[in-house]
């Protein structure tokens, strides 16, 4: 039984992308207009870069392409590679056992990626460079809040929808505790077409798991 | 005249049984008891015939007096009884040596043989030190049922707030199934966390801030899964000393309290065995003296719980056993202790292969100590060696197994002089934690608890008491700690200070101050759970302080009243409501203050009284941060903790009692009313409990048996350990169980 599982045209290419799933296996073909079809075995996965889920198995400039190494009808285990050279070495864009729902690209072109193990709230956070596979520890326990030029907001080591917040500068992955455990929102003035510029005010929420003085809404400023 | 002489000499040899019969009977009517036989035995079918005459033509002259010889042994232990008196009609001839061996020199002619001592019900027998042949007597004095013997023991009244427990407040405390260490559950200062699991929480800290030492080695585990018995054969103590805090500088490592057990030396006369028998378990322990001198004694466990279980549930399986081994001996001016002693329990809660929920932990310590009398003091030397082993599931999702291994050595010298004691010390513990997970599924981080780590921990410390003025004496101590652990070292300086102020010759003051420092822990031990997290929490700390009044001023009572504040920096778990705990992430714990103030009061009966026991009360506040600027009760916070324990001797019968009463410790409901949640704290129902044990000894010429049957929580009453929350508070559900312990069990001892 063969069928057509993920199809589409690569961004800013002439280029038609196909999965041809043939359990347990699967074939991509891609098929440029008058030439011939290449295929090869993968199996393509739609990886959003966005929170609305709704992604592709391409990057958004079409650079990129994503795939799963797992075995059909295994929980995926998410591989990034170059759509110039789909046969180029891929990696896996999380550790082994993860699992991880969407991403961001970075402005220096890597893609920060969260992984986590049962809560999507937990979740490590990684920049992984897709053109080497190099990835690097940037947070723990945690989701992002907002993803700057430079540097990312982020609640860290959350229990219960509460977590510390923190700023991590992307080029050095030093994180900056702006507040301790019990963070439950935060709310950046966007500076320029920075999201979370230095300098910029964040209004956070603090409420502590048991009646506190220091529950309320509170300033402070990205480093 | 010689005729009678004659007969006597038939009639010493009395028949075994009937004395027995006479001893018991006189154990409990308060008169005299006790047997007298030959050495070696009467010949059967001799007792009560008719004597042999001898022709009174051939009998030399009676001298005026003749030698009377034998020994004194305890009924029942065979324990030779030294010092004890012998008169022969009321006139004092001598008494016994060391060994219990006697020669004394009697009035010829039908006389009354008395020999007493101290413990025991006097024996009165009827001799005739001339006639012939003169056997060597051995005497067995019972033990006295009113109020049994106790070896006195000078023991400077100690500065630091200990209480010591010994003897049958060791394996006769009611409520504690015989397991010595339980008996600290009814001490003040002592919460139990959620009864009966015997894990305790001593002044408001966590349990794992705790630390059981024996012999001066950190025991692991106290006690086996599933109620199960204390690791260590309860025959197998001498003693047990508890401080809530304060505790002196030879210990360390803990930032709460200290107990302090010490094992037996084995007896070196002869052989011994005990064998005890109960309902959930058969223990041994033999000891014999070995050639040459010196003396070895083992013991062990095996329970039967384990089957009992399995046949209740074949998908459940519980396995445990337990050892322990001590060998004494002198080697020229060396006193050498070899002490080895090791546990091992399986649970497996699902189906026999269900790998991945497996729980596996053991521990074996081996250690050799040697004592040396060096320059007027005592140099004493150790080095302890062991091995972890755990196995747990984590998340009910894989298995993470740890084993560690290591060593620990010891040397203190002491030095005790008129004026002052003085001890200078240095102990260390150098381990290898290698963890195994299936799974590496967190990323690199500062949080070691998952990988392989080496601990080095090194201590130095100094104690002086000081007798330099009357009335007062003044115990400073410093003890310097280094912790080294995954390359990451932390150093803490511990100065302490305890003194003791004699008012009155019956009434005395106690202070105590000190700091105490800890390496991360859970708030649980878990056997090889050691030595982590110092590079993301750094130590755990302590300052204590205590003001204590002691007295003896009521008849045949010791009361005494602590005050007490301790000043705590905890690791605790970050969430104290997790729904699925993650001990490898690194937030799994984190840094918690918390205060602890109360008041204890414990007015004790020792046990030289036929009625014996103690009651004790803890008035506590037990506070802790927990994050946010938010503090609240800490987590075993209970405000009042009672007990009345209490023995009283008939005759060779005990009848004991134990009362507990305390108040819920907090739990933590939640309200998601108004968008995210909001918790805040409640209290679990109050408790107590009745413990009912009665023991009933039974004195052979050459045994003991004791016979014992006790009832934990008598009453039956609910003990709530948790609450469940429903969405609204009308469904919040109460966890709780109602169980009775029952223990039957008899104990021989040779």
């Amino acid at each position: 039984m063969i069928s057509y599982a993920n199809q589409g045209w690569r961004p800013g290419h002439d280029e038609l992308w196909f999965e041809i799933s043939q359990y347990p296996q699967a074939i991509v073909a891609i098929k440029t207009p008058g030439g011939s079809a290449v295929e090869f075995q993968a199996t393509a996965w739609t990886y959003s870069d966005d929170r609305t889920q709704t992604g592709w198995f391409f990057s958004r400039d079409g650079a990129y392409w994503f795939s799963s190494r797992a075995p059909v009808g295994d929980p995926a285990i998410i591989q990034v590679g170059s759509a110039d050279d789909p046969m180029a070495p891929r990696y896996d864009v999380a550790p082994a056992g993860t699992s991880t729902d969407f991403y961001w690209r970075l402005a220096d072109g890597r893609i920060l990626v969260p992984a986590y193990l049962k809560d999507p709230d937990r979740s490590d956070l990684y920049a992984l460079d897709p053109r080497t596979g190099e990835s690097r520890p940037l947070g723990e326990e945690g989701f992002v809040m907002a993803v700057g030029q430079t540097r990312v907001l982020a609640s860290q080591h959350v229990n219960d929808s509460r977590g510390d917040l923190t700023a991590i500068e992307l080029g050095t992955a030093r994180a900056t505790v702006l507040a301790q455990e019990f963070t439950t929102s935060a709310v950046v003035e966007p500076v320029g077409g920075d999201v979370v510029a230095p300098g910029a005010h964040i209004a956070y929420q603090f409420q502590a798991r048991f009646e506190s003085p220091w529950d309320g809404i509170w300033l402070a400023t990205v480093p | 005249m010689i005729a009678a002489g004659a007969l006597l000499a038939a009639t010493l040899v009395i028949d075994a049984g009937s004395v027995d019969a006479a001893a018991a009977a006189t154990a409990d009517g308060g008169q005299a008891g006790g047997s007298v036989a030959p050495d070696g035995g009467a010949p059967d079918g001799l007792a009560g015939d008719a004597p042999l005459a001898q022709p009174a033509a051939t009998a030399p002259p009676a001298p005026a007096t003749g030698r009377v010889a034998g020994r004194v042994l305890a009924k029942g232990t065979r324990a030779p009884i030294p010092g004890a008196a012998l008169t022969a009609d009321a006139t004092e001839v001598g008494d016994t040596d060391a060994r219990g061996a006697f020669a004394v020199d009697v009035p010829c002619g039908h006389r009354r043989l008395t020999v007493q001592a101290p413990g025991f019900e006097p024996l009165t027998t009827e001799v005739d030190a001339c006639a012939a042949p003169p056997e060597p007597l051995t005497l067995r004095l019972a033990p006295t049922a009113s109020g049994r013997a106790y070896e006195t023991v000078v023991r400077a009244k100690p500065t630091h707030p200990e209480v010591r427990l010994a003897d049958e407040e060791l394996t006769q405390t009611p409520g504690t199934l015989g397991d010595p260490f339980r008996a600290i559950e009814s001490l003040p200062g002592v919460a139990t966390v959620a009864w009966p699991a015997p894990v305790y929480a001593v002044r408001g800290s966590n349990p794992g801030n705790t630390g059981f030492f024996l012999d001066g080695i950190r025991v692991p585990a106290l006690f086996h899964f599933a109620l199960g018995p204390s690791v260590i054969h309860p025959y197998f103590f001498e003693g047990l000393e508890f401080y809530p805090g304060g505790y002196p500088a030879t210990y360390g490592r803990y930032v709460a309290g200290i107990v302090a057990a010490e094992t037996r030396a084995p007896a070196s006369d002869r052989p011994h065995a005990s064998v005890d028998v109960r309902l959930f378990d058969a223990g041994a322990i033999v000891s014999a003296p070995l050639p040459g001198g010196g003396a070895v004694a083992v013991a062990g466990r095996y329970s039967y719980t384990a089957e009992l279980i399995s046949l209740l549930n074949q998908d459940v399986r519980l396995d445990y056993w337990d050892y322990q081994l001590r060998v004494d001996r002198r080697v020229g001016p060396f006193q050498l202790t070899l002490l080895a002693f090791g546990s091992n329990d399986v649970l497996v809660p699902g189906h026999q292969s269900d790998v991945v929920r497996e729980i596996d932990l053991g521990f074996h310590r081996v250690s050799l100590r040697a004592i040396l009398p060096l320059a007027g003091g005592r140099l004493q030397g150790s080095v302890a060696v062991g091995s972890d082993h755990t196995r747990a599931p984590i998340l009910d999702l894989y298995p993470i197994t740890i084993d560690a291994v290591s060593a620990a050595p010891r040397l203190a010298y002491t030095r005790w002089t008129q004026l002052a004691d003085v001890t200078v010390g240095f102990d260390g513990e150098f381990a290898r934690y290698a963890p195994v997970l299936i799974g590496d599924l967190h990323p690199p981080s500062d949080w070691d608890l998952g990988q392989q780590r080496d601990a080095v921990l090194l201590a130095g410390y100094a104690s002086a008491t000081l007798r330099a003025i009357p009335r007062l004496v003044l115990t400073p101590e410093l003890r310097f700690d280094s912790y080294e652990v995954a390359g990451t070292t932390a150093r803490d300086l511990g100065p302490r200070l305890s003194a003791r102020v004699a008012v009155r010759d019956d009434l005395a003051l106690k202070l105590t101050g000190g700091r105490f420092s800890q390496l991360p822990s859970l708030p649980l031990q878990i056997p090889g759970v050691d030595a982590f997290g110092l590079r993301l929490l750094g130590l755990q700390t302590s300052w204590q302080a205590s003001v204590g009044v002691e007295t003896t001023r009521f008849a045949a009572l010791e009361l005494a009243v602590t005050g007490y504040v301790q000043r705590y920096v905890l690791t605790d778990l970050r969430n104290p409501r997790p729904i699925q705990p993650d001990p490898l992430a690194d937030d799994f714990l984190v840094r918690r203050d918390a205060v602890s103030y109360g008041l204890e009061l414990l007015a004790r009966r020792p046990l030289t009284q036929r009625l014996y026991g103690w009651i004790s009360y803890t008035l506590s506040d037990n506070l802790k941060s927990y994050g946010g600027g938010a503090v609240g009760p800490s987590d075993w916070d209970q405000r009042h903790i009672f007990n009345v324990v209490a023995a009283y001797r008939w005759g060779r019968t005990t009848f004991g009692a134990r009362f507990h009463y305390n108040t819920g410790r907090p739990y933590i409901s939640y309200d998601t009313s108004y968008g995210i949640q909001s918790e805040y704290f409640n209290r679990l129902p109050a408790f107590y409990q009745l413990d009912l044990r009665v023991d009933r000894r039974i004195v052979y010429d050459r045994f003991l048996l004791d016979v014992y049957a006790e009832l934990v929580n008598a009453t039956l009453n609910r003990e709530v350990y948790a609450v469940d929350q429903g969405p609204v508070s009308a469904y919040n559900q109460q966890q709780s169980f109602r169980v009775v312990l029952p223990s039957i069990g008899v104990r021989g001892e040779f």
